[in-house]
């Protein structure tokens, strides 16, 4: 158990002086830049935007229809 | 005691801070981090007070920049840490609103079926509209021939002559079928005259003509086609 904790304080330690290490922060940072911009943007944004402009319509579409059949149900050759 | 050891230590120290300044500037050039920097500052600092150097001594040069380097690392870590907050925030945003619009779409879609539900109770009633209709159609459509075949249909019966008997006769819209039975044979020419006369007819076809002695009259078949 100690051991464990050891190595994990170390592992904290060591992370903590390597961010302190600009040139491999600017790395870690850019790499996780570039990756954020490819996972959430490419593969996340693009794909939910397009669903968004899809949901978007058909939910016209529905409102329309509900307005229609809503005026319709309420006209006099029903009521 | 200390003043005899006190040449030779101040010679190791002095050769200490040699090594140390070459080594700096070795890793300077090298780029190194500025933590590494700042550590051997504070070995220089504690190297000096240790050896109670005056401070004319200096390791480093006032106008050396070590900064330079750092400042393009820094400024790209916040530029990078920027992108990540903007991409990271922008795509919550748009997952937020693509379940708000998902919630939209659910009641929109419960009102839907509760008004679908509501017309499904007038079905009958629909579908009796739709054959009072589809009725209404055909009464409209026959009272429109009616007219038509009618205008015509006056036309050639009001052209036959006193005394002439219609045995048969058929009309569509485009001719008209019609037997005839009379005693004189004049009374057929001028009923083809006013046939004519009309304006109505394009032809004219005599189809068949007899006579019957027993009875002394003629049996006349024509057909006309309208125009």
């Amino acid at each position: 158990m100690k051991a464990i904790m050891g190595s994990s304080s170390k592992f904290v330690t060591d992370l903590r002086r390597n961010l302190k290490n600009s040139e491999f922060a600017a790395r870690l940072f850019g790499i996780w830049a570039v990756l954020a911009v490819v996972l959430f943007g490419f593969y996340g944004i693009r794909p939910l935007f397009q669903v968004i402009k899809q949901k978007q319509a058909t939910l016209e579409k529905i409102r329309e229809i509900n307005i229609n059949l809503e005026t319709f149900l309420k006209s006099s050759f029903i009521s | 005691m200390q003043i005899k050891f006190l040449p030779d230590f101040q010679k190791l120290q002095r050769n200490l801070l040699l090594g140390i300044k070459e080594l700096l500037q070795k890793r300077r050039h090298e780029q190194l981090s500025k933590e590494t920097v700042e550590t051997a500052i504070k070995v220089d600092e504690a190297t000096r007070s240790a050896a109670n150097l005056s401070s004319h001594i200096n390791l480093f040069e006032e106008d050396e920049t070590f900064t330079s380097g750092q400042n393009v690392r820094e400024n790209f870590i916040v530029f990078s840490k920027g992108v990540i907050v903007f991409v990271s925030a922008l795509f919550a945003l748009i997952l937020f609103y693509n379940f708000y619009l998902d919630l939209r779409l659910a009641d929109n879609k419960a009102d839907l079926d509760i008004l679908f539900a509501e017309a499904s109770q007038y079905e009958e009633e629909r579908l009796l509209a739709l054959q009072i209709d589809k009725k209404v159609s055909s009464y409209k459509n026959i009272v429109d021939n009616r007219k038509l075949f009618g205008n015509k249909t006056e036309v050639v019966l009001s052209s036959l002559a006193p005394g002439m008997e219609v045995l048969d006769f058929r009309i569509d819209e485009a001719q008209f079928v019609i037997v005839v039975k009379g005693t004189e044979v004049l009374s057929f020419s001028k009923l083809i005259n006013r046939y004519l006369d009309s304006g109505l007819l394009a032809q004219i076809v005599l189809i068949s003509a007899d006579l019957s002695p027993s009875e002394n009259s003629f049996t006349v078949e024509l057909r006309g086609d309208f125009k």
